[in-house]
């Protein structure tokens, strides 16, 4: 289970993450105004970093990596190619949308760039589940796959935004002005719910689609439900802790208590974030293909 | 050089003796784990109770050696991001190993799981129909050494006429996915497309 698909497991999760960090930070600095702005300082850099990071990993997966520009040729057909094109101007836009932020003479731009990232986000998203959505892979040709890559960006972006907001609040502002932060926490326990949701939503979809069996006798959900119970189970017992522990972060920052934070933010995205894993894992596990 | 190759297999004549399989490697020299053409055994069946209380058997087992179909649709050549994958004038799907990147997105889609990974290489190979052979006049390696020529090849519209419409018989996936150009020519105890009587017995062959 744990095999060769490694580096597409931390690209597909990070990217995902990245886009995730990027829309929700956004929202809560359009919602909490100049406060959260300043508690959420140098979101789109975090989440370049992170984006980044995923599209060096996904190198890994490729035999010939020097024929990587190639990749692009073939964008009228290949949902593959679009989604390297999709990353990269997704990357491209957070790059300049930090540079906007940090030069004077471009600040005005900001926010119309920060939109157009966003947006370009929520397409690499979906160009993203596309390349899973093979007409001869019945366990990924479903809407599971669209919901299980929105349901990983909602819910470690929102837990990723929190974790910045809380740890900037408890250290800088050392607990002090507790409207800011209460309401970047809302939006924040919002997105990871939704997050969430989708997650429970995908579930039934995604064993449903994989009932298929092919000629070799073999379906995905049948596979999954012998050798893959442990992890599969594993990763939702870890998407639920990781949620409930920041759902107690967040109630600890509302309390205005200061105690733990940062720790206990960084442990919850983490849990969380090693259910996404192990949840990708068992994502790839579920390639059965139809026919020989 | 034909204008339009395709395959024809003879199921009923087929033993699953595996040369076919064999020559190519040989022809192609191809890596270990590396199978161009492969021969699946599909089996099934076991004791039927009859009216009489009495058992009888229903066991069937038979072979279907399959390679590249150059497909008319070809998912390997959509799905493939470089365009490394694609068909030549006359229709065979070929990888152009000069853009290949080796993500394996060919061999994810494949529902004959024609594209094969070359670890050393780094890049997708595939059954390219012999084309040098062909351009010398001679047939592919498979269908040169098949014993009892169940394995054929020509043009598209003369195994069309001669053989008609190809069968539809498990475990071949729909052929309207990719529309391959392959003729089947059922055996006896031929299962129909999409069948759960049977399954393959040598997975870890093909």
């Amino acid at each position: 289970m744990f095999g060769t698909e490694w580096p597409l497991v931390i690209f597909t999760i990070l990217v995902q993450m990245s886009v995730g960090l990027l829309i929700v930070s956004e929202l809560a600095c359009l919602t909490g105004g100049a406060a959260a702005r300043d508690l959420l300082k140098g979101r789109e850099f975090f989440s370049l970093v992170l984006g980044v990071a995923g599209l060096l990993f996904s190198f890994g997966h490729l035999g010939t990596p020097t024929h990587s520009p190639f990749a692009i040729l073939n964008l009228a057909h290949s949902w593959l190619s679009r989604e390297i094109l999709c990353t990269s101007a997704f990357l491209g836009c957070l790059v300049v949308l930090t540079i906007t932020r940090h030069i004077v003479l471009f600040r005005a731009f900001s926010r119309l760039v920060a939109a157009v990232a966003g947006l370009l986000g929520l397409a690499t998203i979906f160009v993203m589940s596309r390349v899973y959505m093979i007409v001869t892979v019945p366990a990924w040709n479903s809407p599971a796959t669209l919901l299980n890559f929105v349901g990983a960006a909602l819910l470690l972006g929102a837990l990723a935004t929190g974790l910045l907001a809380c740890s900037r609040w408890s250290g800088e502002s050392n607990g002090e002005a507790r409207s800011p932060i209460a309401r970047i926490m809302s939006l924040v326990l919002l997105f990871a719910a939704l997050g969430l949701v989708a997650k429970f939503i995908e579930i039934p979809v995604s064993l449903f689609a994989g009932l298929a069996t092919n000629a070799r006798g073999v379906s995905a959900t049948s596979a999954l439900l012998t050798d893959g119970l442990g992890p599969y189970v594993l990763q939702v017992v870890l998407l639920i802790v990781g949620t409930a522990l920041f759902v107690h972060v967040a109630a600890t920052v509302m309390r205005g208590n200061v105690v733990l934070l940062s720790l206990l933010g960084t442990g919850a995205l983490f849990v969380a974030l090693a259910g996404e894993v192990l949840g990708r894992f068992v994502f790839f596990n579920m390639h059965v293909l139809i026919g020989l | 050089m034909l204008k339009h190759p395709a395959f024809h297999i003879d199921i009923a004549t087929c033993t699953g003796c595996k040369t076919c399989m064999i020559a190519c490697k040989d022809k192609n020299d191809l890596a270990d784990g590396v199978k161009w053409r492969r021969v699946s055994e599909y089996a099934g069946g076991g004791w039927v109770q009859r009216n009489d209380n009495t058992l009888t058997q229903d066991v069937f087992a038979y072979y279907i050696s399959v390679a590249c179909n150059h497909c008319e649709e070809p998912i390997c050549v959509s799905v493939c991001p470089t365009t490394a994958m694609h068909k030549d004038e006359s229709g065979i799907v070929l990888v152009d190993a000069s853009k290949c990147i080796g993500c394996h997105y060919c061999e994810w889609a494949c529902p004959y799981r024609a594209p094969q990974y070359n670890a050393a290489a780094g890049v997708m190979t595939k059954c390219n129909f012999c084309i040098d052979f062909q351009r010398e006049g001679k047939p592919p390696a498979c269908v040169a050494a098949c014993p009892t020529r169940s394995l054929t090849f020509g043009e598209y519209e003369a195994l069309k006429k001669q053989f008609g419409e190809s069968a539809l018989i498990a475990p071949l996936p729909d052929p309207a996915i990719t529309k391959p150009n392959l003729f089947v020519t059922p055996g006896r105890t031929a299962k129909p497309m999409g069948s759960a009587s049977g399954s393959i017995r040598n997975p870890e062959e093909v």
